[in-house]
Parts: structure tokens; C-alpha cells; sequence
């Protein structure tokens, strides 16, 4: 970097020197310095890697001894594997549950605070606070929370619902949505903040107009705030599934998954597998597919607002 | 970049950047292991050890392993390199392939370390082995399939039903021996309102292992055992469905909340006497008050059948060289010093730790009521194991956890999960 800043610094000089043409060329070269050498860079440490795993992916690798090409049998494995099974479908569950709720409840808690009102910056701080918090310290919390003596359960055991107490990440019916909760009550304020920001843009004079016309709050949200939003929401749903699909931590500090895989994401999976246990190869297909879903999903809906941009 | 972000929080969950890039870098482009230096020249007189115990005191205790070292060595120079367990283990696999590893290297004894000596990353260290000292179960577990020896064992602990004596008066019961007066104490403790067996699941479904382990060794025996871990027998084994049968006997009398608690919350609640038996290590108590300590009792995994001999699972714990290493000499040194007595019994003056002395001439530093009993049970028994996951693998441990917190849950569908059982096991040995 320092060197290109150097070359810059002499370019604009000779520039003033020797005039137009060759002036042109220097910072043609410069700006093709400041887009290689990041290129250079991020090709590299992320793609050069990131080929690496697709390659182990069509190996059986622990690690040590030279991996064996055994082409896309770790791909059929998935097939047949039940935890993979499991993994996918809750992987979907979090995605339509955790990205449905975060994105809705965000949008409501911003047009609940949006307006000016006595201590609306304290909501709003209140809500994105756990935005601040390590998802790990959070997880510590929520641990308490749903300890077999916990809150839920002393709660639930004061109002008389003794029958209804139960070990929330421990039983497999539960663990997942046991662990969505944390995952929302930390999304939805960040996502209220995109939304809060996005509110911002909206004229306050459509909104006076209509009013005039005699439209209802309900007609003024549709016609109105919802268009009006159109580009924010690209960013918000681009930012939830991508969380969504990468949604890690609260579920590995919580319950690794378990208990037998019910809370398993793909996620966890793949860290289980490649990671912390010695199956390279198919740690890696794993991670391939994961890398494929998400590019998958945003791809599809960037294409989508895309298209509906240029129609508009 | 979604699976590049995993690995991301990979690295934050213990492995650092730098140690996960060699590991890449390691997968792109070093395949083939580099040649072994023994023989080739080689003259360093660095002495790398990497230990992965990071308490206080056992750093102490190694660094001072390491001076004593010096003093009848002072031709090398060696060097302590502590490393956070978790970090370690996910390393160690990129070290010994190496070109400059280190040296020495704390490990343990089981089916990984063979694996190393099987691809010959494992020094040799038969040279250096003392010939008496060990016992021959020890020595045994010492050595590779060819009888190479390329562990020296240090020191180890032993799994047994931890209980608090000054507890088991209160409630009137004592110790039973049999797996029927064991269930037995469980119904009556349970008739006195005290949750009887505690089994934290939360963040510890590993030791559900402990009672696999010893229920099959009690009933299969410890030849069947390995076999079966090998990947040589079937989980779907009538014999396995019977180590479930039994275990469904004392399903009833887990604590129910243990699958919500974590090992910490487990342990705490069974000091305070609300679960009565902990099958566990003596680590159990490690972080426990003094008066506690000097507390807490354990008698021997009940038997069930007095046909099979009986085996004990005694963790060993010692040092490996590899056979990379620059400085060959010194490592044999080292490990020829890290196997006597002296070097064993001021490593456990030191740390401090509830272990005992893995070479048996050596004397327990801080001699208990309770190390002695662990002592005379490990060398009473007619076979010992490691514990599941040293004498398999974490793929393997997974498959168990998943099988057998589900069996807890639903021991009815032991069939099903049997079935599940084998297939992951298989997959996960690629097979």
C-alpha cells in the first residue's frame, strides 16, 4: 500500500509537470494498483482456500496421512447420513423461523420507535443492547435462563403450570427453539436499526398528502412506508439469511447441537466433523454445500430486486 | 463465504489463525510427511516440549521437569511451549508432520498415539523404555503394533463411583459390590428423596462414555471391548444390546435434570449431597474446598458378571518424541529422564494433581487414603483401558454421545439406536 500511495504521490507531480496524457496513464496504473493488490490479497487468503476445501471435499482425509481422492463420495454419503438429514432441516427451520420473526419483529419495534417521544432513546438503546453483548456472554445468560431450576421453569412453576416445566435445552423436542430465541432477541434489534434507518428516508409529506386523501394508518404502511423501504429491505433480507445460514455461536455455546443432533446446524455439523473430529474430506463437503445455500438464496433474490428495479 | 466464516469462528474457538493456516497450508501442499531425521545428521541442541497443561502449577512442575533435565543434560537446551488443551489436540496432528517440530510432546496413551506410531511420526523410543518399573499392562500400552515403544507414561488417574463418606453415613448406606446391591443403594437412596446417580449432560455427554465403557468391560469383557471399538465387532451385537439392558436397570435413578445441567452445575450439586454418586475421575474434586476433599470416597464399578475378568479404566498420561524431530538424542534423553521415578514423583510434588505415578517404583508425592485405594484397584485389575475416546477417536466418542443421550431419553428404542450407532461409527471410519 505504501508503495502505491508513493507511486500516486509522484504521478500527480509529474502530471502537473508533463500535462494530460501521461497523467491519465500513471493514475490508470495506480487505480489498477489499488484494485490488484487487494484482488491479489483477498485471492489469496480467502479464495485460494476456499478452492482448497472443494478440492479435500472429494477426498478422505484425517488430517495426517495423504488424503485419498475418492471423487463425490463424500457428497452421496450425505444422502444417506441422518445427522446431515436433521442438520438440513433445521438449518431451513432457522433460516424461515429466525429470519421470518428477526425481520418482522425488527420492522415492528422500528415503527413502534420511530416516532418522537419522551425516553423513545431508551427503547431503542434497551432493544439493541444485546447487539452490543458477545453472542458467547448472551449464551452464558440464557444458560441461567433455561437451567432446570432456571427462571423459565420457576416462572412457569409459580403461576401453577408445574406440568408444563421442563429441561428446554436438553429435551429434543425443544433445544431448537430454545436456542432461536436468544438468536432473535439479539437479531431483531439490529434489524431494527436497519429499519429505523430506512424509516428515515421516507418523505413525511407522502404521508401528510395521504392523510389528507383520507387514507388509514393500514393503507399509509402499505402504499407508503412499505415501497418507500424497497432498498433497505434488500440489505435487511440479504443480512438475515446470510446470519441466518452462518448462525453459529449461540447454538455451539448453548448445546454443541445436541442433545443426539436435534439442535444441529449445518453449521455445527460441519465444525463437529471437519474441525474438532478428523473427517477433512467430508468437514469439507459439508462446508461446500453450506457455501452453495447461501450463495444460492442470495443470488436468487438479488437477481429478483435486480430485475424488479429495472422494471420499476 | 458462509463455510470460510465457520472456520472463522473455528479459530475462535481455540485453534487461532496462525495454527489453522499451517493446517491449511499443511493440506495444499504437504501431503507427503518430510523425511525422518533419525539417522540424517542431524545436530540441534534445542529441546522444544509442547505441554498442553496449562494450570499454574503443572507449568511450574514441567518447567521444573525440564531444569532438573538440564542439570544432568547441560549439553541441550530445552524449551517449555504450553499450549491450551483444546488447541493442542487440534494441532498436534500439523506439528508431527512438520519439517521443525517440536520435540517432545505431553500425550496420552490409546489408539491416536498408535495411529502416529503407524505412520511413523513417533520416535522410538524402545531404547530409553526402562525395563522394569512399568507394569506389563503399562508397558504394553506403551508400545505400537510391531512392540515398539513410543509412549513413556508418566502418570494416571482411575474412574470409579465417587461418593462424599461423611454423606453416606447421614443416609446409613455403604458401599456395594455387586451390580445388584448396587441397584439396591440406588432404590434406597432414592426412597430417602436423594437423587442417586449424577450424569451432567449439558456440556459433558462424553461421560456417558465412562458407563458404556465399564458396563461393557464388566459384561463383554475388555478383549470384546477393543474389538468392538476397533470397528472389528457391530454395535448391533446382541452382546451390546445387553450392555443397554443393564443400563436401562439404572436409567430410573439418574438425576432427571442432569441432561440440563453442565459438568460444573453436576458437580457442585453432588457435593452438596442432592445426586450421591458421581461415576467420574478423582478430577471430580480437583476444584473442590479441602474439607471436601478429604470427603470424598469411591468404590469400584460394581460387578455384574464374576466370570469376566476384571479391567479398570486408568487414563495414562506421558510423553511422545517425533520422529522429526532435529535433535533425536535430546529427545531420548528427555524421555529416558521423563521415566524415572524422581522426574515422576517432582512433576506430582509440584501440580499437585490427584494422579498417580505411572511408573510403579515412583511414590505418590501427596500419598491419600484415596490415591492408594485407585492404586491398589488399577493394579488388581487383570486388563486396564484408557477410556473410550483414547482407545478410539472423537468420531467415535460423537457417535457414542449421540446413541446413548438418545438411548437415555428413549430407552425403548435401543434397536434403533444401535442400528444409527453402527452406521455412524462406520461412516465416521470411512468404511
Amino acid at each position: 500500500m505504501a508503495a502505491s500511495a508513493k507511486t500516486f504521490s509522484r504521478g500527480s507531480r509529474a502530471g502537473v509537470l508533463s500535462g494530460g496524457a501521461r497523467r491519465g496513464a500513471r493514475e490508470g496504473a495506480v487505480l489498477l494498483a489499488f484494485v490488484l493488490v487487494p484482488f491479489a490479497v483477498e485471492m489469496f487468503w480467502t479464495f485460494w482456500p476456499a478452492l482448497n476445501s472443494v478440492y479435500i471435499s472429494l477426498t478422505r482425509w484425517d488430517g495426517i496421512s495423504p488424503p485419498v481422492f475418492v471423487g463425490a463420495d463424500n457428497y452421496l454419503r450425505m444422502w444417506s447420513d441422518e445427522t446431515f438429514r436433521t442438520a438440513l432441516r433445521n438449518t431451513v427451520m432457522w433460516l424461515v423461523l429466525f429470519g421470518g420473526l428477526s425481520v418482522l419483529g425488527g420492522l415492528a419495534l422500528a415503527l413502534l420507535l420511530d416516532r418522537p417521544r419522551r425516553g423513545v432513546g431508551v427503547y431503542r438503546a434497551v432493544f439493541f443492547l444485546p447487539v452490543v453483548f458477545s453472542m458467547v456472554v448472551s449464551a452464558l445468560v440464557w444458560r441461567m435462563i433455561y437451567q432446570p431450576d432456571g427462571l423459565v421453569n420457576g416462572l412457569l412453576t409459580a403461576v401453577g403450570l408445574e406440568d408444563q416445566t421442563r429441561i428446554w435445552l436438553g429435551d429434543s423436542g425443544t433445544a431448537l427453539y430454545a436456542l432461536i430465541l436468544p438468536a432473535l432477541w439479539r437479531q431483531v434489534g439490529y434489524i431494527m436499526v436497519l429499519f429505523l434507518a430506512g424509516l428515515k428516508t421516507v418523505d413525511p409529506l407522502l404521508h401528510e398528502a395521504a392523510k389528507t386523501d383520507g387514507a388509514t394508518a393500514l393503507e399509509r404502511f402499505r402504499y407508503i412506508t412499505l415501497p418507500q423501504l424497497r432498498p433497505i429491505s434488500t440489505v435487511v433480507l440479504a443480512v438475515t439469511v446470510i446470519d441466518a445460514l452462518r448462525s453459529f455461536d449461540i447454538v455451539w455455546a448453548l448445546t454443541k447441537g445436541g442433545p443426539y443432533h436435534s439442535s444441529e446446524l449445518l453449521s455445527t455439523y460441519q465444525f463437529s466433523t471437519g474441525v474438532l473430529g478428523s473427517q477433512l474430506g467430508y468437514g469439507s463437503a459439508l462446508a461446500v454445500v453450506i457455501f452453495l445455500l447461501t450463495v444460492a438464496t442470495i443470488v436468487v433474490y438479488l437477481v429478483r430486486s435486480l430485475r424488479e428495479e429495472e422494471t420499476a | 463465504m458462509s463455510h470460510l466464516t465457520v472456520n472463522r469462528r473455528g479459530f475462535l474457538a481455540g485453534l487461532g489463525a496462525l495454527g489453522m493456516t499451517s493446517a491449511l497450508g499443511a493440506c495444499a501442499t504437504s501431503t507427503t510427511p518430510a523425511p525422518a531425521a533419525s539417522g540424517s545428521g542431524a545436530t540441534s541442541k534445542a529441546l522444544t516440549l509442547k505441554s498442553r497443561e496449562t494450570s499454574d502449577k503443572s507449568r511450574k512442575a514441567m518447567q521444573a521437569l525440564l531444569d532438573e533435565f538440564l542439570k544432568t543434560n547441560p549439553q541441550y537446551k530445552p524449551s517449555l511451549n504450553t499450549m491450551e488443551a483444546a488447541a493442542f489436540q487440534q494441532q498436534i496432528r500439523a506439528d508431527l508432520t512438520l519439517a521443525t517440530p517440536p520435540d517432545v510432546l505431553t500425550w496420552f496413551a490409546g489408539e491416536i498415539a498408535s495411529d502416529f506410531a503407524g505412520q511413523g511420526l513417533l520416535l522410538d523410543a524402545t531404547s530409553v523404555f526402562p525395563t522394569d518399573g512399568y507394569s506389563p499392562q503399562f508397558a504394553a500400552l506403551s508400545a505400537d503394533a510391531s512392540g515398539k515403544k513410543i509412549f513413556i507414561p508418566t502418570n494416571y488417574y482411575w474412574w470409579g463411583m465417587f461418593y462424599r463418606t461423611s454423606h453416606f453415613e447421614k443416609w446409613g448406606v455403604s458401599e456395594p459390590k455387586t451390580w445388584d446391591e448396587f441397584i439396591a443403594l440406588c432404590k434406597s437412596l432414592k426412597g430417602k428423596g436423594v437423587s442417586p446417580l449424577a450424569l451432567p449432560l449439558a456440556d459433558a455427554a462424553w461421560l456417558t462414555a465412562s458407563w458404556f465403557d465399564y458396563l461393557n468391560l464388566r459384561i463383554n469383557g475388555a478383549a470384546f471391548h477393543r474389538a468392538l471399538l476397533a470397528g472389528q465387532e457391530s454395535y448391533e451385537d446382541p452382546r451390546v444390546a445387553k450392555v443397554l439392558d443393564v443400563w436401562r436397570e439404572a436409567l430410573p435413578y439418574l438425576d432427571p435434570a442432569g441432561k440440563g445441567l453442565s459438568f460444573q452445575e453436576g458437580s457442585a450439586k453432588w457435593q452438596q449431597g442432592k445426586d450421591a454418586i458421581f461415576l467420574c475421575g478423582p478430577f471430580l474434586a480437583d476444584a473442590m474446598p479441602a474439607e471436601v476433599k478429604a470427603d470424598v470416597n469411591f468404590f469400584q464399578f460394581p460387578i455384574i458378571d464374576p466370570a469376566v475378568p476384571v479391567a479398570e479404566e486408568a487414563p495414562l498420561d506421558g510423553f511422545i518424541a517425533s520422529a522429526h524431530t532435529a535433535n533425536p538424542d535430546g529427545a531420548l534423553a528427555f524421555l529416558k529422564y521423563a521415566a524415572t521415578p524422581a522426574a515422576q514423583e517432582l512433576y506430582l510434588k509440584i501440580s499437585e494433581n490427584t494422579l498417580i505415578p505411572a511408573n510403579g517404583q515412583a511414590k505418590s508425592p501427596h500419598p491419600t487414603p484415596l490415591l492408594e485405594k485407585g492404586r491398589t484397584m488399577v493394579a488388581a485389575a487383570a486388563d486396564v483401558t484408557q477410556f473410550f475416546n483414547r482407545d478410539s477417536n472423537d468420531d467415535q466418542l460423537n457417535a457414542l454421545t449421540t446413541a446413548l443421550v438418545r438411548f437415555i431419553d428413549k430407552p425403548g428404542e435401543a434397536a434403533g439406536i444401535l442400528k444409527q450407532w453402527q452406521s455412524d461409527s462406520a461412516k465416521a471410519r470411512g468404511n
